[in-house]
């Protein structure tokens, strides 16, 4: 008997000493590029925000003078306003207002509506091409056919200021695909004899939405908002693909200033500047985007 | 009496609803179909124009190719463009012309390097905070799910600077290794994929003498094969269509997303508007086979839940 447990109890320490080994090969890797990748580059991003570029790759600290030049920024330039109105105003279009779109369109190919299969593969094509290759057939499209179909000033719908506007569109009018995909996955655990018992006492496609469907489907949609929300300041939707690296001021987001500003610095001058300005934004996005996930999670439908 | 009426209440009810769905069906498809003519037309547009000749389509840029025969059709239009696709590429004194060749080669090692790398490290992560109950699993979970949610804003800069103080810069298998991170959304389509497979498969393994690598590979990959196909081909069309990180990171090796990019800016002779929409379908034609192949796993193998701390 207590061979038996003793044996019991060696396989146990086997087992979990295999486990162990196990964990420490395969995670050393990841962790490792975690704290290189991440935390290191973060606490790297930090210091820069308080440091200034005196040349051939050299840094002095400045404490807070990147700051102090970008309030002042906010305060007196006209674009700094602007590229903050482009910045919300994608945000708004993309996230929230594109969430209930796609929300609605994800249901009824879920539905399975006349030709559903055929509309879902279509809409997921833009999800797969590059942006690249819209925005060129469009820049075509617009040049070249829109004159001749709608004549006047068609042709320039695509130029700042009302570019932003026709590129945003377009943008959100691509992006239906991929968060349709993933709303159409939570669908598909909706149990379908929930589904028919709320047929059978005669609730309506609305209701079936609002009572059965959208409770399932809320965890996935706080995740899309919560990672919408901790996007705002980074997206900057087709404007690089449209304008390459010299957009106008007037139809810039934050997110394309702070990748072009990268882009274009030929050593480090700009990097400071800009990892002030990441920091800034950070700060303001961190506790927005802990509240919805807060506020979403405790007043959000529940599936039971 | 009263039994008719509650017969005839119910008719009418389910008339109603009937109704009402069939409505619902008719706006929806409607509203459905107007989105996808919008890319058949978008789409069918482009295609048709990439096989007309300059002159045709600076004359008439609606309709097809006008030519009462095959003639009108320049098919060549994509041998050109895939001739005259190309990048300069700027060293310390001077610049080297990319073709396309080349940057097909960088495209396909770039995004499959990258799709893999990405994949198998997050997919191993998930698979070690999904099965075993050690302190150091939750607290993996618990970074991803937290680090999810940060809005770390303008760490290009720093990232561009670690990447060169590491030797990863402009280098394709540095690309490989920087991409190897586990924090993102596929975290949580394999950590919910991994969760929903029962343990009592890989402890029957394991008293069998199968070790924990083998299990891994031979018994978990294969159960979750379908989400693995699915987010590794999703990974693959997504470095495959990127320009941006290339076009900071891999200065002197241009993927074929970053030529496209380029050459839509093109003032050569031979870059005509039908030549770049041909160059766009180049650029494409790997990923629409993928799609066209893989289109149902791709569109049905994609959930994930919550991000719950």
């Amino acid at each position: 008997m207590e061979i038996t447990k003793k044996t019991k109890n060696k396989r146990q320490m086997s087992v979990r000493k295999s486990e162990l080994i196990f964990l420490a090969t395969a995670l050393a890797f990841p962790l490792l590029h975690f704290i290189v990748m991440w935390l290191l580059v973060n606490f790297n991003s930090i210091t820069l925000a308080f440091k200034e570029y005196v040349g051939a790759n050299e840094y002095v600290f400045a404490g807070f003078k990147n700051f102090e030049e970008l309030f002042v920024s906010f305060a007196t330039k006209r674009e700094y306003q602007q590229m903050l109105t482009n910045t919300l105003t994608m945000y708004l279009f993309c996230s929230p207002v594109m969430l209930c779109v796609t929300m609605a369109i994800a249901y009824a190919v879920w539905k399975k509506v006349y030709c559903s299969k055929f509309f879902s593969t279509m809409l997921f094509l833009p999800s797969i091409l590059s942006s690249v290759v819209f925005v060129m057939i469009a820049r075509i499209m617009v040049a070249y056919a829109f004159p001749k179909l709608f004549g006047g000033t068609s042709g320039e719908i695509l130029n700042p200021p009302q570019g932003y506007t026709t590129l945003l569109f377009y943008h959100c009018l691509l992006a239906i695909g991929t968060n349709m995909i993933y709303f159409m996955g939570a669908m598909s655990s909706v149990s379908p004899e929930i589904v028919e018992s709320g047929q059978l006492e005669g609730v309506n496609a609305w209701q079936e939405f609002i009572h059965i469907v959208f409770p399932s489907i809320f965890p996935t949609l706080t995740s899309l908002i919560v990672v919408g929300l901790s996007q705002v300041f980074t997206n900057q939707g087709l404007l690089l693909a449209y304008y390459g690296v010299g957009a106008d001021m007037s139809v810039r987001t934050f997110g394309y200033h702070i990748y072009v500003t990268v882009q274009q610095s030929v050593n480090y001058n700009n990097y400071p500047s800009t990892a002030a300005m990441g920091m800034l934004f950070t700060s303001i996005s961190l506790p927005i985007v802990l509240a919805a996930k807060h506020l979403l999670e405790k007043y959000g439908p529940s599936e039971e | 009496m009263e039994k008719i009426i509650q017969e005839n209440n119910a008719v009418k009810k389910r008339k109603k609803l009937k109704k009402s769905n069939v409505i619902f069906a008719v706006i929806s498809s409607v509203i459905l179909g107007a989105i996808s003519l919008f890319y058949i037309v978008l789409l069918c547009w482009a295609l048709i124009s990439s096989f007309k000749s300059n002159l045709d389509f600076g004359y008439n840029p609606i309709g097809f190719p006008q030519a009462e025969s095959w003639a009108g059709w320049h098919f060549e239009n994509y041998y050109v463009a895939y001739r005259v696709l190309t990048v300069g590429v700027t060293y310390a004194e001077r610049t080297v012309t990319v073709y396309a060749h080349e940057m097909l080669l960088n495209s396909v090692i770039y995004s499959v390097g990258c799709a893999i790398s990405a994949v198998f490290w997050t997919a191993l992560v998930a698979y070690c905070c999904s099965r075993f109950d050690y302190k150091i699993c939750n607290v993996l979970y618990a970074v991803v799910i937290v680090v999810m949610m940060l809005p770390i804003i303008g760490a290009l800069p720093s990232e561009v600077q670690m990447a060169k103080t590491l030797g990863l810069y402009d280098s394709l298998f540095g690309m490989f290794i920087m991409r190897a991170g586990f924090v993102n959304m596929n975290f949580l389509v394999f950590y919910g994929a991994f969760k929903g497979i029962p343990k009592t498969y890989t402890e029957a393994a394991i008293i069998d003498g199968c070790g924990q690598w083998r299990v891994f590979f031979q018994i978990i990959l294969p159960l979750v094969k379908s989400s693995l196909l699915a987010v590794g081909l999703l990974q693959f069309i997504m470095y495959w269509n990127d320009y941006s990180i290339p076009m900071i990171y891999l200065p002197h090796h241009p993927v074929l997303s970053f030529g496209l990019h380029q050459f839509q800016e093109s003032r050569s002779q031979h870059a005509t508007e039908p030549i770049k929409l041909a160059a766009t379908f180049i650029c494409c034609a790997p990923v629409l086979v993928i799609f066209l192949i893989f289109r149902d796993k791709l569109m049905s193998n994609i959930s994930f839940g919550g991000l719950k701390g």
